[in-house]
């Protein structure tokens, strides 16, 4: 009677404690979890046993981003910055920005070994050169989650989190020959030769004409140029572009304000709108909302901002000693005019990314124009 | 052989002693480049285009002609970018639509580009920290104000008024764009050759000791030459802003390059001494041109900044020729 009651307690101990242990689940219990969403982030790789990272909080996480000189880079510490205020076990959390300077980046990495970080978060400027100083991170026991970039070596950090940028220019390439019917002379702005994330969209360009029933044969690029995602340098080269090529039949931007300037340069020229693609930044989907009445064609593919927070989601669960996998792949929403509505937001500024998971409050604080 | 010596010999001479050989070569470069343009794109090259590259260029020549006159002294302006970003993200923020607040925000946001150049004078003549390292430090600074200002999320946007001299043409061909830069361009001219200031400044650059031994006031005239630049940048930021409709920090242009890339190309050489507003100018247009041609020529990104590189080499080359023959 009594083993058998002894019994009983052990069996339904075990039990609270497994149930308590998926309970322990930090993310879980003060967050939505995105990392296990498979309509967010795909897993990929293997799965990564991760107890010997697993320590009690409060913790305190590093994240260094590699510039806030852009309104994505920005918007990627503000999604970061208040995921991380959802968890009473994050004591602080530390944000630095490299400025787009490798050699700056190294150090702040070493500087967050040396703070005793539990946990570090890099976006890479560039991704070999930084390999010893995340070498350094692992001797230390500071598991390193990298994200929006490809991994920097083979198992220099716990996971890598990444949006796949050839998907990303197929999915808008696609859409151009779509509209198109495979047939017609486009022009390309991409943002910058040697970058990855540019030389990637570009090649998903280029599949998506090959793609074309005839492999591409009836889709001339007329002019390809670089215009380092800024207005300015778009609708410099699409004026250009304009004044060289009397016959233009679609504009496939890599995205940014590109997009934008791309439309007022056409405006300006007076020339009729072609279909054109771009990206979630709210100043062109305001441009394309604008137009939209109008017969303007457009998409919008996403590289979401949201993923500062699903690598924090990540860094915890490694934290936690919970296993993650060794990759994930962002998913690359689309934006389409059926959706457009739901994204774009007339009440704030151009330089707000539309697909975001800031909280209306949060997002009203940074972006609200004053009302004229 | 000897013939032929002496037949270009005659040539040259001839040549130096016409009038022509008091045009400046980046002129000639011009002409050169817009006839090339013609050839490999006929389009780009109509007169109602051509007209469109001077609103194009208006911002870079701003910046520019305020470059000129800081190498003419013999000094450079590398703070130029930043206060660009600045007007930029000031302007829109400050503007936020309203036509009447124009006016005083212009003025507000030309006080502080004087202001940074001020900055940068103080650093160069009082303080006498060489002008490359006073105005990158002072580049830093500015562009982490313009962080601070926007919070890394600029807002605002220009109003139809201001937009008009980014954007917009007088009797539908003359870019507005292009009335300013006129407006600016005869100021600055003004200055430099029918003025005290402008001979000084060209003294100093020619040789300081020389010109302090004169009686020249180095000090104030540098001082006055950095001022002049922050000035001339943050109306360079103005234009531009008044050309892209909102505040940004993500601008693609390289002022600060291409500011210098122009006073060279346009006659100002490093050291000093010597450089001209209408040069400068010359210059920007010359850029603006040669990217049309590289345009229309359709050449692969990396063909295009090899032909980019060299064709800014080869002109500046063949001025530097030019001046010592």
């Amino acid at each position: 009677m009594r083993t058998k009651a002894l019994l009983v307690l052990m069996a339904l101990l075990l039990l609270v404690g497994m149930v308590s242990a998926q309970d322990t689940d930090i993310v879980t219990e003060h967050s939505t979890d995105y990392l296990n969403d498979e309509t967010l982030a795909v897993q990929e790789g293997e799965e990564v046993d991760t107890s010997a990272y697993a320590k009690e909080g409060p913790y305190t996480i590093g994240f260094i981003n590699w510039s806030t000189a852009n309104s994505w880079t920005v918007q990627i510490d503000e999604e970061i910055k208040h995921e991380a205020t959802l968890y009473p076990e994050i004591e602080e959390l530390i944000t630095v920005s490299s400025d787009g300077d490798v050699n700056k980046q190294i150090t702040q990495i070493e500087d967050m070994i040396s703070l005793g970080v539990d946990a570090l978060l890099v976006i890479p400027v560039a991704t070999e050169p930084i390999i010893p100083a995340l070498e350094l991170a692992k001797e230390q026991g500071i598991p390193v989650v990298v994200f929006a970039s490809a991994p920097p070596g083979e198992d220099t950090q716990v996971t890598t989190l990444w949006a796949d940028q050839v998907l990303f220019g197929r999915l808008q390439g696609d859409f151009l020959m779509e509209e198109l019917g495979c047939a017609g002379n486009i022009i390309v702005l991409n943002g910058l030769a040697g970058i990855a994330t540019s030389d990637l969209r570009r090649q998903g360009l280029q599949e998506a004409i090959e793609a074309c029933p005839d492999g591409g044969a009836g889709v001339t690029v007329l002019a390809e140029e670089d215009a380092l995602w800024a207005y300015d340098q778009g609708k410099l080269a699409v004026e250009r572009m304009l004044a060289a090529f009397p016959e233009i039949d679609g504009v496939w931007s890599q995205g940014g304000a590109m997009t934008q300037g791309a439309i007022d340069a056409f405006e300006a020229a007076g020339r009729p709108l072609v279909p054109m693609t771009g990206e979630d930044n709210n100043g062109f989907m305001l441009a394309w909302q604008e137009r939209a009445a109008d017969g303007f064609e457009a998409i919008a593919a996403s590289e979401p901002t949201w993923q500062s927070r699903v690598a924090l989601q990540a860094a915890l669960r490694i934290l936690q000693g919970i296993p993650v996998n060794s990759f994930y792949r962002l998913q690359v929403p689309t934006i389409t005019s059926e959706t457009l509505e739901q994204y774009v937001r007339p009440e704030y500024s151009d330089a707000y990314w539309t697909n975001s998971l800031l909280p209306k409050e949060v997002a009203d604080e940074i972006y609200m124009e004053a009302s004229s | 052989m000897t013939t032929a010596t002496s037949i270009t010999a005659r040539l040259i001479e001839q040549y130096r002693r016409s009038p022509l050989s008091r045009v400046q070569p980046v002129f000639f470069a011009l002409v050169g480049m817009v006839i090339l343009l013609a050839i490999v794109s006929p389009r780009s090259a109509e007169p109602s285009n051509l007209i469109n590259m001077v609103r194009q260029g208006g911002p870079l020549a701003l910046v520019a002609i305020g470059q000129t006159v800081v190498m003419i002294s013999g000094g450079l302006d590398l703070s130029v970018g930043s206060v660009v970003i600045l007007a930029d993200v000031m302007a829109a923020q400050m503007i936020s639509g309203d036509e009447s607040k124009v006016i005083p925000v212009v003025l507000l946001v030309l006080a502080i580009g004087a202001l940074v150049g001020l900055a940068n004078g103080v650093l160069v003549v009082l303080l006498r920290v060489t002008p490359f390292i006073a105005t990158l430090g002072m580049n830093f600074i500015v562009y982490g104000a313009a962080l601070l200002y926007s919070g890394g999320a600029p807002r605002g946007d220009i109003p139809p008024n201001m937009r008009f001299w980014g954007n917009g043409f007088i009797a539908e061909v003359i870019p507005a764009a292009a009335v300013v830069l006129l407006i600016v361009a005869l100021i600055a001219w003004f200055l430099i050759s029918r003025t005290v200031f402008g001979r000084r400044l060209t003294a100093i650059g020619a040789n300081r000791r020389a010109a302090y031994l004169s009686g020249v006031s180095v000090r104030r005239v540098t001082l006055l030459a950095y001022v002049f630049s922050g000035l001339m940048a943050s109306a360079g930021g103005l234009l531009l802003v008044a050309f892209v409709g909102v505040g940004t920090l993500e601008v693609g242009t390289d002022f600060l390059l291409g500011s210098i890339a122009a006073s060279v190309i346009g006659g100002t050489p490093f050291e000093g001494g010597k450089g001209t507003v209408a040069g400068t100018i010359a210059g920007v247009l010359f850029l603006m041109v040669l990217y049309s041609v590289l345009t229309a020529l359709a050449l692969p990104v990396s063909g295009r900044r090899i032909a980019e590189g060299v064709i800014i080499l080869v002109a500046v080359a063949l001025y530097a020729r030019g001046r010592s023959g």
